[in-house]
């Protein structure tokens, strides 16, 4: 009976249109946009010329060449000094990939580079810093701007930060604020032993992954809705036949959660062919991704059941909850969670979509397992909860109790 | 004479939903191998009464056997013999034909070769042969009533729950689906029929009953239920040569309640009791007048719904 029953619920689910483009095809398309927005730039496909740029200290006051020191070192993180090969400068050995090559020089030899177009540009380090770009190009004055605001920005904060310990007004934090910092933040922690650089982008893509993980709140709802004499027709008939209302339960919970169970496998199986890096501890990832859907499925069921209306109420709910828990692990923008965990800390502390997004990036970092055992902890927690609820709401009504 | 057997007993049921009482004190027996219909206007407690007696909703008070035992939500082997075919079409758009009757007989039948003994026959018995491997949604109206009514059969119920079958399809499928439920009464199974149609009440059903804010006002046979009413038959014969004489003779009938003629026309309204039109056409014969043209009109039920039910509308707040 039972093998019956989840058969033709599978059947009937996966069948259903609207289903297979809300909670298959959808996660997909999301993931892979979100990608190509994310990660485009920093992804091997873009091929960028290297920006040939030569550097001119206005004069030789000791701050000049202090902030010319500073500008090569900021260009060292995405570049070179370049060496001259005959009429060319071109990289060193080994640094094929620079994105700028620079060099340094006198500003009569640098007019005549830039007129020759032996560089693409010549920037004029003096207390303000400006540029001039070879005629015809377009791209360089863009990144070359963005890159001159982006060092000015660095070196202000890092001028007005070491002004702040010097009179005072800063104190180094204390050990265990430092260790309570680290294990929360997701920004600027530094893993010198990652094989590339932390992004903020990651986390925005972890709580990305996290708000697909638990999407399927309406696979729950679906479940309440087979089974509920009061909320559909399907049920009403089922009802009547003599199958107890537990068998149902089971058998409209496991084909869906199944279902999506392979569907969050497929996706992280599909990431990774996009050769995004989130850790080598496959098993565990999964285990969490998991956990993350079994939570998502249960959210539902619990909805359906405490919420014995019609189904718009719960479609607005299946919609805003995820996105809503999503934005508090910081999807739309990552500081967006340690605010959350500051002035909200019980939407930080039961947010499962929270507890995913860390749970990943714990799993990234290869921080302390114990944060990662953390997650898993209060997502089962979180999962018993909201069967518990269920449970509760299927009894409470006034149709067959199981 | 051989002792009736009940299929469905409701004794003094009672259902509140807080101040509303939805089912007053209501008692009934529906007898094995009848079609009972089951009338009321919105609201009367029909769709309440019916999931009380298959024990999906409790009640406060009251009692209900089914055949001879009590039903409760887990009495399994009464529910085995039971078919319910709710009025919204309740069949599953992403499974084909056969796959919908299939899995609903499953729910009471798990041996497979025999479900499909069944499903083949009851596909055959709605005549959905050519649409096996159709969904639901490139089914017609009539035929997607036909496929919910084999969903609710296809275990060969002993007792069946029809509500509204036969809404919004056209007139062939309304009388394959007739002449289907007819065909399951002579079978041997009990019918449980609702439905706002009158027509389909009087072709169909042996006893009904009429129901209206939780009680039954009346129940019976069709001829029972019309033979309460005060409205009786009507007739119009359109004659020329009428004397005073002969009205007064006519007047002087004894199931004669009123009369009238005007404009060559004689209106006669009768009291209760048959066979007016042929005592009226008599006297007239005897008395040498020939009638251009006769009409008669017996009240329907129809009219004695609408009698005992009120006409103001009951769907307004």
């Amino acid at each position: 009976m039972l093998k019956h029953l989840i058969k033709y619920n599978f059947k009937s689910y996966v069948g259903n249109k609207i289903n297979l483009i809300w909670n298959f095809i959808f996660p997909f398309a999301y993931i892979t946009i979100l990608l190509l927005a994310l990660f485009a730039l920093t992804g091997d496909s873009i091929d960028l010329e290297a920006i040939r740029v030569v550097l001119v200290p206005a004069n030789t006051n000791e701050s000049i060449e202090s902030k010319t020191k500073a500008l090569e070192d900021f260009f060292k993180s995405a570049g070179y000094e370049g060496v001259w090969e005959g009429e060319e400068l071109t990289h060193p050995a080994g640094g094929e990939d620079a994105l700028i090559l620079y060099t340094e020089a006198n500003i009569k030899d640098s007019l005549d580079w830039l007129e020759n177009e032996k560089v693409d540009a010549m920037i004029l380090i003096d207390e303000e810093l400006s540029f001039k770009v070879k005629p015809g190009t377009s791209l360089t004055p863009t990144i070359l701007h963005e890159v001159l605001a982006s060092f000015e920005k660095v070196n202000k904060t890092q001028s007005t930060i070491i002004a702040g310990y010097q009179d005072g007004r800063f104190t180094p934090l204390s050990e265990s604020e430092s260790k309570e910092l680290e294990n929360n933040r997701f920004l600027g922690i530094d893993k010198t032993d990652r094989s590339t650089a932390i992004y903020s982008q990651f986390i925005i893509f972890f709580a990305a992954l996290a708000y697909v993980t638990y999407f399927p709140i309406n696979g729950g709802i679906d479940v309440i809705e087979s089974i509920e004499p009061s909320q559909s027709a399907h049920a009403l008939r089922k009802s009547a036949a003599p199958v107890s209302k537990t068998k149902f339960f089971i058998a409209a919970l496991i084909p869906r959660w199944i279902a999506h169970l392979l569907l969050i496998i497929l996706l992280f199986c599909f990431t990774q062919l996009l050769r995004i890096d989130y850790g080598k501890d496959y098993l565990r990832i999964i285990l969490l991704l998991i956990l993350g859907t079994t939570s998502a499925v249960f959210t539902g069921t619990a909805l359906g059941a405490l919420l014995p209306t019609r189904q718009e109420p719960k479609v607005v709910l299946s919609i805003t909850l995820p996105l809503l828990f999503a934005m508090a692990s910081g999807m739309m923008a990552s500081p967006i969670h340690t605010l959350v965990m500051e002035h909200v800390p019980w939407l930080h502390n039961w947010n499962p979509l929270g507890m995913l997004t860390n749970g990943l990036y714990a799993l990234y970092t290869d921080s302390d397992p114990a944060r990662y055992n953390r997650q898993l902890m209060g997502l089962t927690i979180f999962c018993l909860v909201c069967l518990t609820l269920t449970i509760f709401g299927i009894r409470r009504t006034r149709y067959e109790s199981i | 004479m051989s002792e009736k057997i009940v299929d469905v007993e409701v004794i003094d049921l009672v259902k509140r939903y807080e101040e509303l009482v939805a089912v007053d004190h209501l008692s009934l027996s529906i007898e094995k191998g009848e079609i009972f219909g089951l009338l009321g206007p919105n609201g009367s407690g029909k769709t309440t009464l019916i999931n009380c007696i298959l024990a999906l909703l409790s009640y406060d008070q009251g009692e209900v056997n089914i055949f001879g035992k009590p039903m409760t939500p887990r009495s399994y082997d009464i529910k085995q013999q039971i078919g319910l075919v709710p009025q919204e079409i309740s069949v599953y758009e992403e499974l084909t034909v056969y796959d919908n009757i299939d899995y609903f007989c499953g729910l009471y039948f798990d041996v497979k070769r025999e479900r499909r003994r069944m499903v083949d026959e009851v596909i055959d018995f709605v005549q959905l042969n050519d649409f096996k491997k159709f969904h639901p949604k490139k089914l017609s109206g009539g035929l997607k009533r036909r496929l919910n009514l084999a969903c609710g059969i296809a275990h060969r119920p002993r007792l069946i729950f029809l509500d509204e079958p036969t809404v919004t399809v056209d007139p062939q499928s309304r009388n394959r689906i007739l002449e289907g439920i007819k065909q399951l009464r002579d079978e041997g199974s009990t019918i449980i029929y609702t439905t706002h149609y009158m027509e389909e009440v009087e072709y169909l059903c042996d006893r009904l009953a009429i129901l209206d804010h939780g009680k039954i006002l009346v129940s019976g046979t069709n001829e029972e239920i019309l033979a309460m009413s005060s409205i009786s038959e009507s007739i119009e014969i359109v004659i020329y040569d009428l004397t005073d004489g002969i009205i007064d003779d006519l007047r002087s009938m004894p199931t004669v309640d009123s009369i009238c003629y005007k404009s060559g026309t004689l209106s006669m309204a009768m009291k209760q009791g048959g066979n007016n039109l042929m005592s009226v056409l008599n006297l007239l014969t005897k008395a040498g007048i020939e009638p251009v043209s006769v009409s008669s009109k017996n009240p329907t039920l129809n009219d004695v719904f609408l009698e005992i039910t009120g006409k103001e509308l009951r769907d307004n707040a």
